[in-house]
Order: C-alpha cells, then sequence, then structure tokens
C-alpha cells in the first residue's frame, strides 16, 4: 500500500463522523421546532389533507424509493457490475431531483396561494415561516449536495476511479438525508395538519 | 430489502393516517416520534449496514444518541411548561 492512500475503513468511518455530527444539528432545528410549537397554542396549521399531506408523503415515499435504489448500487458495485451501479446511482438521483421538484412546488404553493413567506403568514407567527423555511431548506440543500455527490460519483465509477467504499460512503450519506427527513416529514408537516 | 422497504412505506402511511384521525397534539406526538424513530432504526440498521459495523465506532453513536435524546429532554418540556402557563 503507498503512503497517501487511506486505510479500509477511514472513508466510512469519516462520514459517519460527520453523519452523527450533522445529526446533531438537525436534532437541535427540530427539538427547538416542536418546542416552539408546543410554546405557541396560535401555532399555525396550514396543511390541508388534500393537497398539503398527501403531497408530503408522496414526497416521502419518493425519498424512500431512492434510498432503495441507492442499495442495490451498493449491492452492484460489491459484484463489480460497474454499468449497473451507475444505472442504479442515476435512478437515485432521478429520485432525489423528484423529490426537490415536488418541494420546490410545495414552497411556490405556501409563497403565492397560502401566503407564508418566512418572515409573515396571515397567523401573525413569523416564527413559523422563519423555521418551516430553515428546516425544509436546509434539509433541500442536502439533497441538492447529495445530487452533486452521486453525480460524481456515478461518473467516478463508470470510470474506475471509484471503488466500493467510495458507493458505501455515497449510500451512507444519501440515506442519512432520507433519515432526517423521516423526522421533518411527521415534526412539521403532521403535527401542523389544518384542524 | 423490499421487505424493508415495504415496511418503511407502510409505516410512512400509518403516520399520514394518523392526521386523518382527530389525535389530541400530545399523543400524536408520542406516535409520531414512537413511528418515526422505527423508520430511522430500520433505514440505519439494513440501509446504512449499523448491523455489520466495527464495534469500535459504537461510542460515537451512543454518544450522539446521547446527545439527541439530551437535547429532546431538556428543551421540549421547557415548551410544554410554557404553554402551560397561558
Amino acid at each position: 500500500m503507498s503512503a497517501h492512500r487511506n486505510p479500509p475503513g477511514l472513508k466510512t468511518l469519516g462520514m459517519w463522523l460527520f453523519v452523527l455530527s450533522d445529526m446533531l444539528t438537525f436534532s437541535t432545528l427540530l427539538v427547538v421546532y416542536s418546542a416552539l410549537r408546543f410554546a405557541n397554542p396560535a401555532w399555525p396549521r396550514p396543511f390541508s389533507l388534500n393537497p398539503g399531506i398527501l403531497f408530503a408523503t408522496i414526497m416521502t415515499i419518493v425519498l424512500l424509493a431512492s434510498s432503495l435504489t441507492m442499495v442495490w448500487a451498493v449491492d452492484a458495485i460489491k459484484r463489480d457490475q460497474r454499468k449497473r451501479t451507475v444505472q442504479w446511482l442515476g435512478a437515485t438521483i432521478l429520485g432525489g431531483a423528484a423529490f426537490i421538484a415536488l418541494h420546490l412546488m410545495e414552497w411556490c404553493h405556501l409563497l403565492t396561494v397560502e401566503n407564508i413567506t418566512p418572515a409573515s403568514n396571515p397567523w401573525n407567527v413569523p416564527l413559523f415561516g422563519a423555521v418551516f423555511f430553515g428546516v425544509t431548506g436546509l434539509h433541500m440543500a442536502h439533497v441538492a449536495a447529495g445530487l452533486v455527490y452521486l453525480s460524481v460519483l456515478a461518473a467516478g465509477v463508470s470510470r474506475g476511479t471509484f471503488c466500493v467504499e467510495d458507493v458505501e460512503t455515497g449510500g451512507l450519506y444519501w440515506h442519512f438525508v432520507d433519515v432526517v427527513w423521516m423526522f421533518v416529514f411527521p415534526l412539521v408537516y403532521l403535527m401542523a395538519v389544518k384542524p | 430489502m423490499i421487505a424493508v422497504w415495504l415496511l418503511l412505506v407502510a409505516i410512512t402511511l400509518a403516520e399520514a393516517g394518523l392526521a386523518w384521525v382527530h389525535t389530541a397534539p400530545a399523543l400524536m406526538l408520542a406516535l409520531l416520534l414512537l413511528l418515526s424513530l422505527a423508520k430511522a432504526a430500520l433505514i440505519a440498521w439494513y440501509f446504512m449496514h449499523l448491523k455489520s459495523a466495527r464495534p469500535k465506532h459504537l461510542p460515537a453513536f451512543l454518544f450522539t444518541l446521547f446527545a439527541c435524546v439530551g437535547l429532546l429532554l431538556a428543551i421540549l418540556p421547557e415548551g410544554i411548561r410554557a404553554w402551560s402557563m397561558r
């Protein structure tokens, strides 16, 4: 082994440490969001069952589907099926892109139809917009960064420059983004359903 | 893995179903947190291969879990207390 090459498992450990530290960031945001929601009896509940919750449920299933294709990408690279790996990575990227497109449509609806902005809303609880767009925006930024990461990964796998551990590490990141949404969906959306 | 994914989708649909039923906020929060923790555990265990993770990584996982639960226990009751004082 050459001196500059990382020992096996180091990339995975590095990604785990990143994931764990980022988990603390999101858990802080979500706990503060929940505390604010319970502390304020006039907390806005803007999401109707249809399309609000239905839309968020579809977004959740799309993100879960992209996690499954990521699992299959890791399985394929372990069997040294590079072409198949790139195909599954492509499917994962498509799932992530669909999630972002749906999310942006939802944001447009909230901004233009429901008049909810990061600074104001019809309930005069500006904290709601600030925290809602802050939490979901930070998550969307992670998904967007994941799309760039997976695209670079797919290009590297097709050229033969990336190995099994690189794809596994990308998988860890993508599943982490999925795990975060598993808490954003119930705490931010389902706890704010119109009465 | 398909079975795990179907289970995750089923839990998601059950969570969304809770929105259709008018449940008290505290009970709904407790149920949603339980279901979300189950989903996160399934993803971490099967998709992120935590079940085959090296034991030497365990302290980092435990520390983060402790910090997340600690945050929850420290901040959330304050929000509920502020709400009950109104």
